[in-house]
């Protein structure tokens, strides 16, 4: 009799059960990698697994499930006795028992009507077994003892292995331990800890020594295996001793509570007494004959203290689904309530508080939502370890998968989406790529091939990289099947960039393999693929060396839905750029605009300190010009249509109260016209593309906002330039750009830009050497107001004021009175074709330079400023000997002066015998 | 018994079958996608969720839509598109028996994705696949 109780009952027991498959698959395939050299504990975890199926679905009264599970039970126990040996026939054997578990398990009422036979017959085999099925009395079988007896020396010396195994996607965590830093044990805490170098230490900026302090800090670090060196590859472990309690313990490390496991002094001790069978395995759950649980897992062993850190709940998943969508609901509606808000200006000053409070709760609440559905990547990565063994025996070759960086987390929703495409590129590279056995081995290839899968994190982004060191892409035998096919001609063959060509095999209908196997080789593949992952917003790239590997790089945004954005405008439209592509923002004034904007290679770029920007303008690349002002209500129209609010605007209906986007707008734009921006300014958001960065020209910024993310419907892929759309406070849509894409579209040439950074550099280093201005004080000043002109300071003597009236005349001589004696004063306008000092000036400085005797003092009509620069100057063999030369001082182009040309002139002009050197 | 939403575009009298209609809608503001197929006139958004917007004159081949206080976005149920017209009608009702089902690709008129033709008092109503225009829409976009 089954009522709504026993249905969930019994859902529990389907999904704890599908989860205890789950473990047992990849674990069998450890077994048979790791060949008879068996591992006991991993065979006694399997051995669990199945234990705990058989004896739960005995309780409901599966019998085909719980025959099933004793069957195979039995083939484990062997294994566990040391009875058999494990090889391929017996994995088989399991491997197939799991696949019909799980059939069973997909419609367990019915399940006792399906045929076992098959399966059970061949575990059998495997195993040597004969005889009928066993009874199914799970009561009268006996297991390993769990526990140790209680009564345990107090104390123990030396050092002992620890060796705990993590639920997955935690590892294996082996340390040696020192058991006199364990004990006395009082009332602290000792904890495992799991550390991945990417997602905790690199990724939070911290180092591993920062990481040591900080346990320094809490604790006492007991064992640790995390490296010191740069890059950290592997996960580190930790075994660590503290008065913290677990509530407290994911706060303190910053690390989620799953990788923090709390550890009993029995876990210890067992790792002290080695001749114990059992060794502390904290992953499996508890197995006890009774009904499954409804509630948190329990741990196998009694606890003492309750450890909540990694306490668990399995939530359903259309709930997760709902909370998800509010969190973006709830995000919009904060960004329209802030929108009206500030229109209105904060009335109530208070309000603005109000406003700040209920923004960051939102956001973090958003957050938190987003965290619960982010899920290890190497949750889908496991199953397809078991699909290239299979596969790949299929096919009769070698392959072996390694999966690195499983525990980089997704978004669930992108972790389901990319399962298709994942298998597509595998079984690809087995089937395409992997060369038979017979054939690496002639190419001096191991017998075995590789695949090897990366996950990792790089700008924000989530990677995934999958090699195979398998027969590469012959690039000249898809061009020439591209022509075949007459996706080509030969001409555009011919110029294809490597990039494109790599790119061919993308398209719909393609496939250069000779034969059509199972799924792949039918040319339905590639473009599929692609097509998925952008349908998901990431990217798909493919490159390979000929002979020697593929690799596909796959790119994917962390989460779908809610990101920080800045937003911009270009002609009358607002886009939205997701804050992490965003490296720098720069605003050029109209002035600069020209100085400051050249052309490298018919390219725009952007000097921006040391670097050469290309630069791309949005709305050049949108095409945004096309629209034109609608004459009457100077609204920005496209070609052929006319926005409705316009004309509503001029039947003046006066209907409702409806908030107008036109008048947000007009709002808007007034208020930033009335600001100072002047004609003409530009700015450019510096974007980062990997390695690149390039400028995106737009009329002008905004603030960062945080978005909801709408993915781009497929109707309108094809736009590169967009990954997305979101809905701004006001209610109106905007885009969200791609920077990939819009780099993509304008084909920018990083690379011929790169190396005319290079080039100049080059030449600057050159200049430098050759004219190498060491810095020198100068003093600039003006003769008549616009000539500027530079004298180096260690070359003058003092600085004097006259009163032009003061000036003494004799003849076309002009003196001065200085400390009782006449100085003569210089024109520089007499020895050079220079202007004068203009006539007006009541007051003039003269510049009196070093000399044996005073000679005379240079008439200046202002003393500009004292520089110490390095400026390289100019000579300019035309003009007069008097000028050393000539060279940019700030904005203005100065005349450096030859002191000594210019008191030898000088002495000419008074008649005086000059001085030749 | 079936209803359907009627509609003009460039004076031609078409019908969607009501079922497969989530709402109509006045679109106000629609955000261009640049660099769309020439169908595509944008994206609205709709509670929340953004809405593509077809142009179905185009989608039929008729003329481009020209946008006035009467045109109306019709609101697929299934799909996030909105099908922009000229003019919304009432929803007529009919039997099975009454429409001239079709077979051919262009029924009634010459139109494309037609199902069929239904004759009322004044005027012959083109009735409209919306699952055979989101189709192609889908196909062109993978060639």
């Amino acid at each position: 009799m089954h009522d709504a109780h026993d249905d969930a009952l019994i859902t529990e027991f389907i999904a704890d059960s599908l989860e205890h498959l789950g473990r047992v698959e990849p674990a069998l395939l450890t077994l048979e990698e790791n060949g008879s050299a068996c591992d006991p504990d991993v065979v006694h975890q399997v051995f669990r697994a199945v234990h705990t199926i058989k004896g739960s679905s005995g309780f409901f009264g599966f019998h085909a499930i719980q025959d099933l599970s004793h069957a195979m039970e039995n083939v484990l126990t062997k294994i566990r006795e040391m009875e058999l040996e494990l090889d391929a026939t017996q994995v088989d054997a399991l491997l197939a028992g799991v696949d019909r578990l799980r059939q069973l398990l997909a419609a367990p009422t019915e399940s006792n009507g399906m045929n076992i036979q098959h399966e059970i017959d061949r575990l059998k085999h495997s195993s040597g077994i004969n005889g009928t099925v066993q009874e199914t009395s799970s009561e009268t079988e006996s297991l390993p003892p769990e526990r140790l007896p209680d009564v345990f020396p107090p104390e123990l010396q030396g050092k002992a292995i620890l060796r705990i195994e993590g639920n997955p996607p935690l590892d294996v965590l082996e340390l040696a331990l020192d058991l006199e830093g364990v004990f006395p044990w009082g009332s602290d805490f000792v904890y495992a800890v799991w550390v991945f170098p990417d997602k905790d230490l690199k990724e939070k900026d911290r180092t591993v020594e920062a990481f040591h302090g900080l346990l320094d800090s809490f604790g006492k670090c007991l064992a640790s295996d995390l490296e010191t060196t740069f890059p950290l590859k592997e996960t580190g472990h930790v075994v660590f001793k503290t008065v913290l309690e677990p509530d407290f313990m994911e706060d303190a490390l910053e690390l989620p509570a799953a990788q923090i496991v709390p550890l009993e002094e029995t876990d210890i001790q067992t790792a002290a007494a080695p001749a114990a069978e059992v060794s502390s395995t904290k992953a499996v759950p508890d197995e006890t004959e009774a009904p499954p649980r409804v509630g948190p897992d329990q741990r196998e062993s009694s606890l003492t203290q309750p450890d909540r850190s990694h306490e668990t709940i399995r939530v359903n998943v259309s709930l997760l689904d709902t909370l998800m969508n509010l969190a973006g609901e709830l995000v919009l509606g904060r960004n329209a309530l802030k929108q009206r808000l500030e229109l209105k200006g904060y009335e109530d000053p208070k309000l603005e508080a109000v406003m700040q409070d209920v923004e960051m709760i939102s956001s973090v609440v958003k957050e938190h939502i987003m965290q619960m559905r982010m899920q290890p990547i190497g949750n889908i990565l496991g199953r397809f370890k078991r699909m290239v063994r299979d596969f790949s025996r299929q096919v009769k070759k070698k392959v072996i998968l390694t999966v690195k960086g499983g525990e980089v987390e997704l978004d669930k929703s992108i972790l389901e989406a990319l399962s298709d495409p994942l298998t597509h590129l595998i079984r690809n590279s087995i089937d395409h790529g992997i060369e038979p056995p017979g054939e690496r081995m002639a190419l001096g290839k191991p017998e075995r091939g590789v695949i090897d899968l990366q996950a990792f994190h790089e700008a924000g982004q989530v990677n995934l990289e999958i090699r195979d060191d398998g027969r590469g892409i012959d690039l000249n035998k898809v061009v020439a099947k591209a022509v075949a096919k007459g996706i080509l001609t030969d001409t555009d063959a011919a110029v294809l960039s490597r990039r494109d060509q790599l790119n061919l095999i993308c398209l719909p209908g393609f496939s250069t393999a000779e034969s059509v196997t199972d799924l792949s080789g039918r040319g339905v593949g590639m473009d599929v693929v692609r097509n998925n992952i952008e349908k998901i917003g990431g990217h798909l790239e493919i490159d390979s060396v000929a002979g020697e590997s593929t690799t596909i790089r796959i790119r994917l945004p962390l989460t779908l839905t809610i990101i920080p954005c800045l937003m911009v405008r270009a002609a009358r439209r607002r886009f939205a750029i997701p804050q992490i592509n965003v490296a720098e923002l720069v605003g050029i004034q109209a002035s600069e605009v020209y100085h400051r904007i050249e052309k490298v290679g018919g390219a725009d770029v952007l000097r921006l300190r040391n670097r050469l920007l290309p630069l791309v303008r949005l709305a050049d690349v949108l095409q945004l010009d096309r629209e034109f002002m609608h004459p009457f209500s100077r609204d920005h129209i496209s070609e052929r249509r006319v926005r409705i609010a316009d004309r509503r605007r001029e039947n003046a209906d006066g209907k409702g109260d409806r908030l107008n986007p036109e008048d947000l707008d007009n709002r808007r734009n007034r208020a930033s016209d009335r600001r100072i921006r002047r004609q003409g300014d530009v700015y450019v958001v510096v974007l980062r593309l990997g390695m690149h960065y390039y400028g995106l020209l737009v009329d002008e910024l905004f603030d960062m906002e945080e978005v909801v993310v709408e993915p781009l419907l497929h109707y309108i892929k094809d736009c590169r330039c967009f990954s997305g759309a979101t809905i701004m406070g006001d209610g109106r849509v905007a885009m969200i750009l791609d920077p990939a894409g819009i780099a993509e579209f304008s084909r920018l040439r990083f690379k011929e830009v790169s190396s005319e950074e290079d080039r100049r550099l080059e030449e600057k280093k050159r200049g430098e050497l050759l004219h190498s201005a060491p810095k020198q004080s100068i003093i600039l000043f003006n003769n008549h107001p616009d000539e500027y002109f530079a004298i180096p300071l260690d070359r003058v003597s003092r600085l004097e004021t006259i009163a032009v009236d003061d000036i003494r005349k004799i003849g076309d001589r002009e003196y001065m009175t200085l400390k009782g004696e006449g100085l003569p004063l210089l024109r520089l306008e007499r020895m050079l074709p220079i202007n004068a000092v203009p006539d007006l000036t009541n007051e003039i400085f003269v510049i009196i330079p070093k000399a044996d005797t005073p000679t005379g003092g240079i008439v200046a009509s202002r003393i500009v400023d004292f520089f110490e620069t390095d400026v390289a100057i100019k000579q300019e063999p035309e003009m007069s000997r008097e000028i050393a030369g000539s060279a940019m001082v700030g904005d203005q182009l100065t005349f450096f002066l030859d002191i000594d040309e210019v008191l030898a002139s000088f002495k000419v002009l008074l008649g005086q015998p000059g001085v030749e050197g | 018994m079936a209803q359907f939403v009627t509609f003009r575009l460039d004076k031609q009298l078409l019908g969607i079958d009501l079922l497969r209609v989530r709402e109509v809608n006045q679109v106000l503001d629609i955000t261009p996608v640049q660099h769309a197929r020439p169908y595509i006139l944008g994206l609205v958004n709709l509670r929340g969720q953004t809405v593509v917007i077809f142009d179905l004159g185009i989608c039929l081949g008729l003329k481009p839509a020209v946008m006035t206080d009467e045109s109306h976005a019709i609101v697929l149920k299934d799909e996030r598109v909105g099908l922009l017209v000229d003019r919304i009608g009432d929803v007529v009702q009919a039997e099975e028996s009454e429409i001239e089902f079709s077979l051919a690709d262009r029924g009634g008129m010459g139109i494309p994705f037609s199902k069929g033709v239904l004759k009322l008092k004044d005027d012959l109503l083109v009735i409209l696949s919306a699952k055979k225009i989101i189709e192609q829409e889908v196909a062109e976009g993978n060639r």
